[in-house]
């Protein structure tokens, strides 16, 4: 078994060369800001004079935001699945077009819009709500596509031995089907939490760069990946690379602690 | 779903609850130019201090943006770099109260030999004629900003008559930004909206004046930060855009003097 | 199965509404992008002057053409660079003895997958960038630089995907093969890499999605110079990241975000095609 191997050798090469990728990645910006990770950096408001200060607001603005964005988006993305995968009988390839062409839609480009409709017709400011709304666009096809996946992993022999024994097909899908595909839905609303929680480019132009002292809806909601792009471009204080750093170990941390509460919930599930 | 239906409602009442908290106060809204932000961070919540029952948000997102909003009645005053063009305003008339000059520095990578050059060199310099710094073979590497930035027109309106910087340029988006690009590249120009002389890089002198914060006058490339409000404004507004244009400490964000 | 029960009308319908406001939303995303570009898609002589190379917004000069150039090479490079490095690590991955290195590595794939992509850029500005300045000479922001940065980024992606491709293929196969006195090399290419092609092609084409519509990352490293790039070592832009930079200076209803639009849906009318392809070649048996 010794002849033959080239390829497998070089495999393991190139997946050694990836994994020192992502360690110069990872290790740059975690090496630079766990210093500065202290509690007042986390509890206090940030300072657009020194580029310091905490990242409190933006904290809160990106839980805000993100949770709202899923408590909108889940329940439709849910109900579209429902209606895809259990009362069609075969899934609508127009709907199916749309949605995987939507689920690709560069975050930009559903920025574009969100701005022209949010701010451009319904005269809302670029605040929370807006970019609430951005990632709603954005998540929506997403949470489609997680949803058709847990579904339509549910075996058929389920749904046909419940329809056998006199459920509806509404009282089959709440009492069979859902409970059945709830671990891999609750693992990829995790999954779409961190990718909204990650999410920079649209939110830019739709909640704007700053957080304002007095909080609501209506008031610019900059979030934490924003504000590692904002200190890190605008900020002209010495200390703004390990500010910046520091808030990128925070949102790293959030978003893998929220893949892995998922996970372990999703788990619980089984 | 029963408990879906419940937590949307909640959140619904939760924002009606949010926004009505808003609106039973009175709510000011600045929106504009960042290179400012700083100082009105601080002025603002003085303002309020005087007037019990009115809060007001600050946004950034560009003078463009602020001068759209402020005209078409969605915030209350706009911060802009840029005098107002009809097709953002929609040829409304706005007041303008100037906030004062904020002067705009030309600085130069650590390693660039020259300290000091005339105006006509600047210019050859940064319209991309001159490719290699004076008496040097250093390539130079001309940083600029997007065009929505008001030290972009200060440059191409007061040092360039109009033209346009050199098309290889290199575009940053903030004035941290290009900052950070300036001193990291060798051979790189750029300029920066800032009272303060920044660290790690080098300011260039023009025509034999060197900017420094001790006597702004002397320098002679600036913007003109100014307030706009709709002529049909509220006393309260009219009287913030005053409070902001007078306070002493603006020196302190390196804006000085009237704006002429 | 039909719809037999009188219980499942109302239900039936609700889905079916949610159906309907998800179709309409999405229609609308992309009828909005026409309708707002109609306005410079409707004037005279408007192909010639957004194919042309000039970018010169506030003259009357929309060119897109080094738009276009710069995100069709900035994306090449990024898969020419991460599809042979996410290959490797799906066959390591795929072929490893013990189910715990499977399913930890898949984990770190998918953790590694939600990494921001400011923090990409962040690290290309810090390392990328000077070691572009002193390898390959010129300022440091350039194609080569946002290419190698999207690499790395849409790596996790490529190689989650790649992973699973080469799990659907059935074990029996590869032990087949080896019995027959096949090498393990020639196993991997005859057989099992063939038989895994159609997931292979779909996750590559998740790849280009991903590769075409990242901004932030890209923004922050390629220059974004409005020429036409001559080399790799030049800056440029890309669609999205010329989206990003103007869109603060042309608020809607002007010609300027009419050409914002046309650039969003040469986007879109490309998200569609990688759809279709991918449907017609990378369909999962």
């Amino acid at each position: 078994m010794r002849r033959g191997r080239t390829l497998h050798r070089l495999a393991w090469i190139l997946m050694m060369l990836s994994a020192a990728g992502f360690v110069a990645v990872l290790s740059s910006v975690l090496l630079r800001g766990f210093p500065d990770l202290t509690w007042p950096f986390l509890s206090s408001w940030p300072n657009e004079a020194t580029g310091g200060g905490g990242i409190l607001p933006e904290l809160i603005n990106t839980v805000v935001m993100v949770g709202m964005a899923l408590l909108v988006t889940a329940p439709i993305g849910i109900a579209v699945a429902i209606y895809q995968r259990e009362y069609r009988l075969k899934p609508q390839s127009a709907l199916q077009h749309l949605s995987a062409t939507w689920l690709a839609a560069p975050t930009i480009v559903v920025a574009l819009v969100v701005y022209r409709v949010a701010v451009g017709w319904f005269h809302w400011p670029v605040s929370i709500l807006t970019g609430t709304l951005a990632l709603a666009v954005i998540n929506l096809p997403f949470m489609v596509s997680v949803a058709e996946a847990a579904i339509g992993g549910v075996p058929d022999s389920y749904r046909l031995a419940s329809l056998a024994l006199g459920a509806s097909r509404f009282e089959t899908v709440t009492r069979v089907v859902l409970p059945a595909a709830a671990s891999p839905l609750i693992e990829g609303l995790g999954m779409a939490a961190a990718r909204l929680a990650g999410e920079s480019a649209a939110l830019i132009v739709t909640a704007g760069v700053n957080v304002s002292r007095h909080f609501g809806l209506f008031s610019p909601g900059e979030t934490l990946a924003v504000h590692i792009w904002y200190i890190r471009t605008e900020g002209v204080a010495l200390g703004r690379d390990t500010a910046s750093a520091a808030t990128g170990v925070v949102l790293l941390i959030l978003v893998t602690v929220l893949l892995w509460i998922s996970r372990r919930l999703a788990r619980w599930f089984e | 779903m029963a408990w879906m239906w419940a937590l949307l409602l909640t959140v619904l009442a939760m924002t009606s609850g949010a926004v009505g908290a808003n609106s039973g106060r009175a709510h000011l809204s600045v929106v504009g130019a960042t290179s400012v932000l700083a100082y009105l961070r601080r002025a603002v919540p003085e303002w309020e201090r005087n007037h019990p029952g009115y809060t007001v948000s600050l946004s950034g997102g560009g003078s463009v943006a602020g001068l759209v909003e402020v005209s078409q009645g969605r915030a209350s005053l706009a911060v802009s770099d840029i005098p107002p063009r009809e097709e953002w305003t929609g040829s409304k008339p706005l007041v303008a109260v100037p906030l004062g000059r904020l002067p705009v520095v030309f600085i130069v990578n650590q390693t660039v030999p020259a300290r000091a050059v005339r105006v006509k060199t600047l210019r050859a310099l940064l319209a991309g004629r001159e490719t290699t710094w004076p008496r040097t073979r250093v390539p130079v590497v001309v940083m600029t900003r997007p065009l929505a930035s008001g030290a972009l027109q200060v440059v191409r309106w007061r040092v360039l008559g109009g033209q346009r910087l050199s098309p290889r340029a290199i575009v940053q988006l903030s004035n941290g930004a290009m900052l950070a690009a300036v001193r990291e590249t060798p051979g790189a120009i750029g300029f920066l909206e800032t009272g303060r002389v920044p660290a790690g890089v080098r300011t260039l002198a023009i025509d034999g004046r060197e900017y420094s914060a001790r006597s702004p006058a002397d320098w002679s490339y600036f913007s003109t930060p100014t307030l706009y409000y709709r002529v049909d404004a509220s006393p309260e507004v009219r009287d913030l855009a005053q409070f902001l244009a007078s306070r002493g400490f603006r020196a302190q964000y390196g804006i000085t003097g009237d704006a002429s | 199965m039909t719809l037999r029960s009188g219980r499942d009308r109302l239900p039936n319908r609700m889905a079916m509404g949610a159906a309907l406001v998800f179709g309409l939303l999405g229609s609308s995303l992309i009828a909005s992008l026409i309708l707002g570009g109609w306005r410079i898609l409707g004037e005279p002589r408007a192909l010639a002057n957004l194919l042309s190379n000039v970018w010169d917004p506030l003259a009357g000069h929309y060119g897109i053409g080094p738009f276009v150039v710069g995100t069709v090479v900035v994306s090449l490079l990024a898969l020419v660079v991460s599809v042979p490095l996410a290959l490797g690590t799906a066959v390591v991955v795929s072929q490893s003895v013990g189910r715990w290195v499977k399913e930890s590595a898949t984990q770190a794939l998918n953790v590694l997958t939600a990494v921001p992509s400011v923090i990409f850029g962040w690290w290309g500005l810090q390392m990328v960038v000077p070691w572009v300045r002193t390898h390959a000479g010129g300022p440091g922001f350039s194609l080569l630089a946002a290419g190698l940065v999207l690499a790395l980024m849409v790596l996790p992606t490529l190689a989650l995907f790649f992973t699973q491709a080469l799990a659907r293929v059935p074990e029996t196969y590869r032990e087949a093969s080896l019995a027959l006195g096949g090498t393990p090399d020639r196993t991997l290419v005859r057989v099992i890499l063939r038989c895994a092609l159609p997931g292979l092609l779909n996750g590559l084409f998740v790849g280009v999605a991903r590769a075409l519509g990242e901004t932030m990352a890209v923004q922050m490293v390629i220059g974004g110079n409005t020429l036409m790039p001559s080399g790799l070592r030049d800056p440029g832009a890309t669609l999205t990241t010329q989206i990003i930079t103007d869109m603060t200076v042309f608020p809607p209803g002007t010609r300027g975000h009419a050409v914002l639009d046309v650039m969003a849906l040469i986007l879109m009318i490309g998200m569609y095609l990688l759809v279709r392809l991918s449907e017609r070649w990378g369909r999962l048996s």
